[in-house]
């Protein structure tokens, strides 16, 4: 092995001199050439360009064990020299040894070539501008979408669910049943009046959530009630909070943050879900059996629709935002505070606080835990 | 307001309880209500239920009447509290040891109350294991 290794290295040593001076000089002026071309251009194409500039681009002395080309044809037959200079010319190796070719020849698009960037930029931004405004009374409109949407659901149900307990309606005799009925003879009145109002609380129903997809609350169909339940009653909070101006335990700031904390979670619920999927579920809930009475599940609602607001007041509620108070010791008074989660994971991240320090949930007067033990992103 | 936990007599009730439940975070407490140690743990469940019942729901499963997940979830102690989001088990660093199960009765109904909080924001941003707020190891117990 190292024996070979020695032969060589030695008898790369020995061609240099003849073979190798027109080479190198070839070499570095195909580099220079190179390296000129990535810093000068910054085209569309510039996504290749980008990845270029990031590598390095490998010395062709690197490559070992080249020979120069000899003979063209032995006896006709074509003879390839065991080199790179062929290569090279339509790409160039990184260093690890990758092969890149180049690619300014096959990506050209004229109609990329038209385009006016500047223009582009110019229209994109007062878009921005309007939508901002939106956002102000599509909140607003969500929430009494929301609030509608409450009475026509049951505890525990998303709107799927609620869909097809309304939509079922129809389906729910069995063929027998239908038998029965058609030999009587007889319209059920009361059966027929209970769908057609399930048909339409359907309507309803549907109407308020395609408004809210429209508006680009695409996971509508499966926000439980429970979720709604709790975005009404965190935003009346806000609203209350609001008019009776900013609580003193917090800074302006944080009151702002607050609400633009919302408008940011409402915006990532806006995840490409798609409406087709919703609608062909309500299809075939149509034909899905039904469990409860629906007029029994009316009443239902309108009764449990109260409870949870009794109780409201020491619940737990995992949504709402949290800041943080600490000491540094267990014996001290001073508290410090009240932080942000954001803060306080910064903190912990740039090591401020070596030993952790004990800290709790602003509000509650609950135990003090180490900092060390307490995830602040999940509260973010 | 009196609120009772909900039994769950048998695997399947079980099983559905883990797969139904989407939003909240599903609590189960394995054992005997006979046992001590878990009437105390009974109590402190039945005081957070009510609190919590927002985004977590708590059942019991005696593990006599329903032995289907003892050797599974390995229910050797007198008492277990495990928890499950959309099908999954969350683990919890509690300090112990044992990051799957909370395996002793806590007697304080607001470090529970912490433990499932922390528990449901990590499951919910798709954590397999969260740190609960205190550690339960021995040596700060004693």
């Amino acid at each position: 092995m190292s024996k070979r290794k020695v032969t060589f290295e030695g008898e790369e040593n020995f061609e240099i001199p003849d073979a190798d001076p027109p080479k190198i000089s070839k070499n570095e002026d195909e580099s220079k050439e190179k390296s000129g071309r990535f810093k000068d251009k910054h085209s569309l194409d510039s996504d290749e360009e980008d990845g270029g500039e990031k590598y390095e681009l490998m010395n062709e002395d690197d490559i070992e064990g080249q020979e120069n080309a000899t003979i063209d044809y032995d006896d006709g037959i074509k003879i390839t020299p065991f080199n790179m200079e062929e290569e090279l010319e339509e790409g160039h190796f990184d260093t690890q040894g990758t092969y890149i070719f180049k690619k300014e020849k096959e990506i050209h698009d004229n109609w990329l070539d038209d385009v006016e960037w500047q223009k582009i930029k110019e229209v994109a931004k007062p878009a921005d501008d309007d939508s901002d405004e939106d956002e102000q009374t599509e909140s607003i409109d969500k929430i009494a979408i929301y609030k509608s949407m409450i009475e026509l659901m049951k505890p525990g149900e998303n709107v799927n669910k609620a869909l097809r307990r309304l939509g079922g309606g129809k389906s729910n005799m069995s063929a027998s049943q239908r038998w029965k009925k058609k030999k009587k003879g007889d319209t059920n009145t009361e059966t027929d009046k209970t769908s057609t109002k399930n048909t339409e609380h359907l309507n309803q129903l549907t109407g308020f959530a395609d408004k809210l997809l429209q508006n680009g609350h695409f996971e509508i169909y499966q926000d439980t009630y429970e979720k709604m339940q709790f975005t009404i009653k965190k935003a009346e909070d806000d609203e209350n909070a609001k008019k009776t101006a900013i609580p003193e335990d917090m800074d302006d700031d944080d009151a702002l943050d607050m609400f633009g904390d919302n408008l940011d979670k409402d915006n990532k619920d806006t995840k490409g879900d798609t409406d087709t999927k919703a609608e062909g579920r309500e299809t075939n809930g149509e034909s899905g059996p039904v469990k409860e009475n629906p007029t029994q599940s009316d009443t239902n609602t309108a009764d449990t629709n109260d409870k949870p607001e009794e109780t409201a007041p020491n619940m737990v509620d995992p949504t709402a935002e949290v800041t943080w108070e600490y000491k540094w010791k267990e014996e001290e008074e001073e508290l410090h505070g009240p932080f942000t989660s954001q803060q306080m994971l910064d903190w912990t991240e740039d090591n401020y606080f070596p030993d952790g320090v004990l800290c709790r949930k602003v509000g509650k007067e609950t135990r003090f835990y180490s900092s060390k033990r307490i995830d602040f992103d999940l509260y973010t | 307001m009196s609120y009772m936990l909900q039994h769950l007599n048998n695997g399947w009730q079980v099983d559905q309880a883990i797969l139904c439940e989407e939003e909240r975070l599903t609590v189960i407490r394995f054992g005997h209500d006979w046992d001590p140690t878990c009437m105390a743990m009974d109590e402190t469940l039945m005081n957070a239920a009510e609190k919590l019942k927002n985004f977590c729901i708590i059942y019991l499963v005696d593990i006599t009447e329903v032995p289907d997940f003892n050797k599974m979830y390995e229910l050797y102690d007198p008492c277990t509290v495990m928890f499950f989001y959309r099908n999954k088990h969350i683990m919890i660093d509690l300090g112990t040891g044992n990051n799957n199960k909370i395996n002793w009765a806590m007697e304080d109904t607001q470090e529970f109350i912490d433990i499932v909080e922390t528990v449901f924001r990590g499951a919910r941003k798709g954590r397999g294991l969260v740190v609960s707020p205190k550690d339960y190891s021995t040596k700060y117990r004693y």
